[in-house]
């Protein structure tokens, strides 16, 4: 225990963007090593760190301060937080910082000094204050050559000094890690960083006894130090919930709003209200009163009025209050989904509602709650962005002037060797470098580099945006953390999710869904041309024939979320060798939730043994009590809530634990945590008498949930959005995959897409000025290329030329169209070229049209002549050039000749040759690189022939020889040998050659 | 009289050198390009990869995916120059007058020289004979009434070594079936939009372009119709314009590793200056321009110069100058690996001598009497005997 009296008031951690050194469990522990009780992190203009500084101090018996350095260009101060409403204050003061361009230093401290302790050795700022308040004012003192100006200047001021070290890190050798940082934030190299932007060597955490003897002439400013340490406010409640307030309402007042709402919901949704729903609804809405949760739902529910098409996603599918506000659209009660999942009494933390908005209209949502609660009451979530290794390998290679392709192929090769790092007993660091530069041969500077970018990893580097979370509060939202402004002008606190949450901020995710968007399109085009109107909300089409038909032959392209190859595979694999027996009694919903929960890449393993069990395969679950609770899912961990119910039923896990689990194994700073929960685990499960093998077997299964998963609701949510996808396939296949290609961004092309609805049978009409949407527009048995499909065409233009025609009438001729539009004539020429004028040519070619325009363009009279067309091939590269893809003809059919020489199997006829060895073609669709089991690389192929699409495999040994020839949008021969699982063929590829440079004397 | 004119290409010439200086590069397919990144685009191709299918301008990525063998060779430009230096020493025994078009490519004019080295044809064949025999670089040779057409009939040939010769009046049935795009400079990004309309008016061919009217043409293409259709009627008049050469002084450096240290290299460059200084001190020159050029670990060269309103021999006017070419020269945060420094614009020192045996009134510099100290004390113990702190390695 240390005798002198000094507590560090000013230390950075590494939340201190590329500043700071040590992380904060680095000082955490160092300050307890040197005896001290209390430490204050006071990182650079931020409070980034904050929630999880907190939880460290406590982890290591720290009182903890909150604070921060305030900087501008000419000042600087270190704020402490002296009381909670000088934690409000910090943080307005931050937010003004960072939002407000014209921030002024002096006044903007002293309007919000109140609860703050202020220490500088900024001259005009102390003078400034302490006109105004002496109180809590200090002069900070540090060691170094202007500390004796700064004592003078306290002396001469008449203010207490307190003395300081300024910490950047924790030991005197990580200041070559804070010059790297320095250099990677100036995108400098050394030799270029000007001096002032380090911070001097000497500022790393000193010990007391040091300290003391640096200033033996001011020990008043070792002493202030403990005062200020003893006055600030150290015992910090983080974690109550804030809820936001719906249009001021009391509690009551809110949850009678709601409860009102829910029951008319119930009437609309279940007609009449029977006893289980009522029971249902009654229990939800205690729950949901005693969490004080009524504004929430209030909120979210107004949100969503602003679009007709949401979906609900993620467990607050299972809530029945959700339904009844059409918040989503899954009967819980029908589909046995349980509200515990989304809110229990038990739980802490309050649940967030993730909902999804068509694509286009999300950004006009989050406008509309910005306009309504404003950057008063609103900001979004960041997400805060470290230097991962990779990139601190690259970014110190290139402060030490390193060439590029070097840098690349350096970091690839240490990549691989990195996992060494992460083993359960990793080496040290000077092993690991060690043994890496003898194994990599590495010279000079590279061992230096790599030892300096293994120091640099994980430091905070930057904010950026959350994809869709959004914070509301009731009053201030920059009294609860510092909020910043995005390159977009929108609001984003400082705090990522998880710290988020701790912090009690109740989150709210609006999320842009591509898919909502194309069902939203095409039941409007089926309004428009059947005079169908679907109600989206109402619509129910699970008892669809047809479309559990079509779900079942995983004919699902363009389907949401299950069009995947690998989706579909299984859906195909899960449903053609079903035993009828079982196919009759099979909910076709209830599998498509289980495979869309199923397909990720932990549980591909699964897949196998689940399509056996589905057809009815006996199989003994892992222990006797996970019987029962995976019987729904065949014994497969499936969804996240299987993680809860396998902790509490077979290791005697509470309800909340188990809950706790399941959250813990995704977040990041909670190793710790979850080594507790580890051995929790174990003990249960083996008090209840499991195998060790069977309990590591288990534990592996539970953690394969840390990286992408979900649970039921949330799957039973999507799944009710595929249904509807398919439903649309089913009946109207023009709409729909009009609307697929209309509004981008599928998992597939627009090529793909093009090729799927020419077997589905349907006519591709190539863009028309007179017959064109600016969107594909398909109607019967024919869907128009759209406008918007001719690459480089303006969306204005090509909405004037739809609305001209639509008002005036067709265009009469290339000169009537020149007049109604006037385009400008490059993009007159990209209409020609895709060939849209065609049909107003007449006797005219191309060319000549295009003649015409340029003459016009020069203002020049007289004849034209009328050159010859375009040669085919000519035509053909100019619709690629215009279209991105051939949409003329299928690809494949300009290789007719080399394939007629070939004499390929067409991939309708694949399942004929079960087991043989043949040669097919095959237009390259999707691609999915994927690691084995020893980390070989290998990969999935989708590829395509004029009859239909087909699944092929490179193992690594084929994959190692062909991967530099795989390419998208290319034509191939493969050969190799057909296999067959639960009734779906595949080509295990031997072979892969272009087809342009495939030799063709061999027969297949 | 009738004009003979000579095109001589060494096709991608940077790769002829190379293959020539590394056996082992021969007959392989070979890229020309930068190698310090991936998306770099390829700028010479050899033959042997250009069967492959690879070309000019397409990226270094690509190329390796179609020829996974290839090679990639780094464009060394100091290389490149003094060879060309060495290909206009070789062809001067054959004509008195000759233009540069890029290294490795010369046009010569051969008009007038039959009753001394017999005709062109077979002089050309001599002077293709010697580059192929003695410096082992194989050339294509066009030869024509104009720059043009011969040019064109030296692009067209399909493998070197090999001559073509257009004779008078057949110009326009060799152009026709030629495409328009290997009209000289129609490639180049200003001409682009003239090569995009040509295309998008179907006259991809010279033939097709001369059998249009100009007055059509012109409604098109404007004030550039007129030059198109002469040249696409294999009209052309220019004349070849021989080249005139300065004299320089270069001194280069190779780091050994290479660095990024900014006071280590300048004083490097300050060293160089101060050789280049005592050589124009010993030659009575002053020189007007400075430039500097750095070559990095990547092998990419950044050059800059600076030209100065008086003449100067002197390391105390020259250093600022050449601080001022580093900044802009080394913006790049790669490894320099050699420097070149060359001081040009060479003029005699303009001296006003003095007329009678006198004192001189007037002192000079301290700055310019060190200098000339130094250079006495290296006349004197050799160039090692003395030297600045901040030149040492």
């Amino acid at each position: 225990m240390t005798t002198t009296p000094f507590v560090h008031l000013h230390v950075h951690s590494d939340y201190s963007a590329m500043r700071g050194v040590s992380s904060l469990e680095e000082l955490c522990a160092a300050t307890r090593r040197q005896g001290l009780q209390t430490m204050a992190v006071t990182d650079t203009n931020g409070l980034y760190g904050a929630v999880r500084f907190l939880e460290q101090a406590k982890q290591e018996g720290i009182r903890p301060i909150l604070g921060a350095e305030l900087t501008t260009g000419d000042h600087r101060a270190l704020l402490l937080v002296e009381t909670p409403d000088g934690y409000a204050n910090l943080c307005r003061l931050l937010s003004e910082r960072h939002c407000d361009p014209s921030f002024r230093f002096i006044e903007a401290v002293a309007r919000h000094r109140s609860g703050l302790i202020v220490a500088t050795d900024d001259a005009v700022a102390l003078a400034n204050w302490a006109t105004e308040d002496r109180q809590q004012l200090y002069v900070e003192l540090t060691p170094g050559p202007a500390m004796q100006q700064t004592l003078q200047l306290s002396r001469r001021l008449g203010l207490p000094p307190v003395a300081t070290n300024r910490v950047y890190f924790v030991r005197p050798d990580d200041f070559p890690t804070h010059r790297l940082l320095r250099a990677i934030a100036h995108n400098t190299t050394f030799s270029r960083l000007p001096e002032e932007a380090c911070c001097s060597p000497r500022q790393w955490l000193i010990s007391p006894g040091r300290m003391a003897a640096e200033l033996p002439h001011v020990p008043e400013a070792l002493e202030n130090s403990v005062r200020i340490a003893q006055s600030c406010h150290s015992d910090w409640q983080f974690g109550d919930t804030i809820f936001p307030a719906f249009r001021r309402f009391s509690e009551d007042e809110a949850f009678a709003a709601l409860k009102e709402k829910t029951y008319n919901g119930a009437q609309e949704r279940y007609g009449t209200i029977s006893p289980d729903v009522r029971a249902r609804i009654e229990k939800e809405l205690a729950v949901i009163r005693e969490k004080r949760f009524a504004h929430y739902f209030l909120i979210v529910r107004e949100i969503i009025e602003q679009e007709t098409l949401t979906c609900g996603r993620g467990s607050v599918a299972a809530s029945i209050v959700s339904y009844c506000l059409k918040i989503t659209h899954v009967d819980p009660l029908k589909h046995h989904l349980f509200f515990e999942r989304f809110l229990n009494p038990g739980r802490k933390d309050p649940p967030d509602i993730d909902i999804d908005f068509p694509w286009d209209t999300r950004d006009g949502i989050l406008d509309w709650v910005f306009q309504k609660y404003g950057e008063h009451q609103a900001a979004m979530v960041a997400n805060q962005n470290s230097l991962g290794f990779r990139a601190a390998i690259r970014e110190t290679a290139k402060v030490y002037g390193m060439p590029a392709d070097e840098i690349g192929a350096m970091s690839a090769r240490v990549c691989r060797q990195q996992a060494i790092l992460t083993a359960p007993s990793p080496p040290t660091e000077q092993q690991w470098l060690i043994r890496l530069t003898q194994t990599l041969r590495l010279k000079a500077p590279w061992p230096e580099i790599l030892g300096q970018a293994l120091r640099a990893q994980n430091h905070f580097r930057h904010l950026s945006i959350h994809c869709g979370g959004v914070v509301i509060v009731p009053d201030e939202i920059r009294r609860y953390a510092p909020v910043e402004f995005t390159a977009k002008g929108l609001p984003v606190i400082q705090w990522e999710k998880d710290q988020t949450e701790e912090a009690g901020l109740v989150k709210i995710d609006l999320l842009g869904n591509r898919s909502l968007a194309v069902i939203r399109d095409a039941l409007e085009a089926i309004a428009r041309h059947t005079g169908r109107m679907i109600d989206y909300a109402g619509w129910d089409p699970l008892q669809d024939e047809a479309t559990m038909e079509l779900i079942r032959r995983g004919d699902t392209i363009g389907c949401f979320y299950v069009e995947s190859p690998a989706t579909r595979l299984l859906l195909r694999k899960l449903w053609l060798r079903m035993p009828p027996r079982r196919r009759a009694v099979a909910d076709v919903f209830e599998y498509l939730v289980i495979v869309s929960s199923l397909v990720r890449p932990a549980a591909l393993t699964c897949m196998h043994d689940f399509v056996q069990r589905a057809h009815g395969q006996p199989y003994e679950p892992l222990h006797p009590s996970m019987g029962p609770i995976l019987e729904e899912t065949h014994g497969i961990m499936v969804y996240q809530e299987d993680v809860t119910k396998v902790a509490m039923a077979l290791a005697d896990f509470s309800v909340e634990d188990a809950d706790q689990l399941r959250k813990v194994i995704s977040k990041k700073h909670k190793a710790r945590q979850l080594r507790d929960y580890h051995h929790q685990f174990c003990r249960g499960a083996a008090k209840n008498g499991a195998a060790p093998e069977t309990i590591a077997k288990i534990w592996t299964m539970i953690m394969s949930f840390a990286g992408y998963s979900f649970c039921k609701p949330h799957s039973a949510s999507y799944a009710q959005v595929s249904f509807k996808s398919a439903y649309l396939r089913a009946h109207y296949p023009a709409e729909f995959i009009a609307s697929v290609i209309s509004n981008q961004g599928g998992f597939y092309s627009a090529f793909a897409y093009v090729s799927e609805a020419r077997r589905m049978g349907l006519a591709i009409l190539p863009p028309d000025v007179n017959a064109s949407d600016w969107a594909y527009r398909g109607e019967g048995d024919r869907v128009r290329i759209g406008l918007m499909q001719v690459k480089t065409l303006q969306k204005d233009l090509g909405e004037r030329i739809v609305k001209e025609r639509t008002q005036a009438g067709p265009y009469r001729s290339f000169q009537d169209f020149q007049t109604r539009i006037d385009p400008d004539p490059a993009q007159a020429r990209t209409l020609i070229r895709a060939g849209c004028c065609d049909s107003l040519a007449g006797e005219l070619t191309r060319p000549a049209l295009l003649w015409r325009l340029y003459a016009k363009e020069q203002a020049r009279a007289g004849p034209l002549p009328v050159p010859e067309d375009y040669a085919e091939s000519c035509k053909l590269a100019h619709e690629i050039e215009s279209l991105g893809f051939l949409a003329s003809r299928h690809p494949l059919t300009l290789y007719r000749d080399r394939i007629e020489r070939l004499k390929p199997v067409p991939a309708s006829h694949m399942p004929r040759y079960i087991g043989c060895r043949i040669t097919m073609v095959g237009w390259l669709v999707t691609e999915k690189p994927v690691e084995t089991k020893r980390g070989q690389a290998m990969e999935f192929i989708t590829l395509e022939d004029t009859t239909a699409l087909y699944d092929a495999t490179l193992f690594p040994n084929v994959y190692r020889r062909c991967y530099q020839l795989l390419a998208p949008n290319r034509a191939y021969v493969v050969s190799g040998l057909v296999e067959e699982a639960f009734g779906v063929v595949t080509l295990t590829v031997s072979e892969l050659q272009p087809l342009d440079g495939a030799p063709t004397d061999e027969p297949a | 009289m009738e004009r003979h004119i000579l095109c001589l290409q060494i096709p991608s010439f940077g790769i002829a050198l190379a293959q020539t200086r590394e056996a082992s590069l021969r007959k392989r397919p070979i890229v020309l390009a930068p190698v310090h990144t991936r998306r770099a685009l390829v700028q010479e191709v050899s033959w042997e990869a250009a069967q492959e299918g690879i070309h000019s301008g397409m990226t270094v990525e690509l190329a390796r995916r179609l020829c996974s063998g290839i090679r990639v060779v780094p464009p060394d430009p100091a290389l490149v120059r003094s060879a060309h230096c060495e290909l206009q020493q070789a062809i001067l025994p054959f004509a008195p007058v000759w233009e540069s078009i890029q290294p490795g490519s010369l046009f010569l004019d051969l008009t007038g020289t039959q009753r001394l080295f017999g005709r062109p044809i077979d002089t050309a064949a001599r002077l293709e004979r010697e580059l192929t025999v003695k410096w082992g670089w194989p050339s294509q040779i066009g030869m024509a009434m104009n720059k043009l057409v011969s040019h064109l009939a030296a692009t067209t040939l399909e493998k070197p070594p090999q001559m073509r010769s257009i004779y008078s009046g057949s110009e326009r049935a060799f152009l026709a079936p030629l495409p328009a795009t290997l009209l000289p400079g129609l490639n180049r990004m200003q001409a682009s939009h003239i090569l995009r309309r040509l295309d998008d008016l179907n006259l991809r061919t010279l033939g097709s372009i001369a059998d249009v009217s100009l007055a059509q043409l012109e409604a098109v293409l404007g004030t550039a119709a007129v030059v198109l259709h002469d040249w696409a009627m294999g009209i052309d008049h220019s004349p070849v314009r021989p080249s005139i050469e300065q004299p320089l002084i270069e001194q280069s450096l190779t780091l050994n590793p290479d660095d990024i240290d900014d006071r280590l290299i300048l004083g490097r460059l300050s060293h160089l200056l101060e050789r280049i200084c005592a050589m124009l001190r010993q030659q009575r020159r002053v020189c007007r321009r400075l430039s500097l050029a750095l070559r990095h670990s990547d092998q990419t060269e950044q050059a800059t110069q600076q030209t100065m309103p008086r003449g100067t021999y002197w390391e105390a006017d020259l250093q600022p100058v050449l601080v001022q070419l580093f900044v802009r020269c080394f913006r790049r945060r790669v490894r320099v690996q050699r420097i070149v420094m060359r001081a040009d614009c060479l003029e005699p020192l303009a001296e006003q001598l003095r007329l009678f045996d006198e004192p001189a009134m007037t002192v000079q510099p301290a700055s310019h009497r060190l200098s000339l100290v130094l250079d006495a004390i290296r006349a004197k113990f050799g160039e090692r005997a003395i030297a600045w702190g901040k030149t040492l390695p």
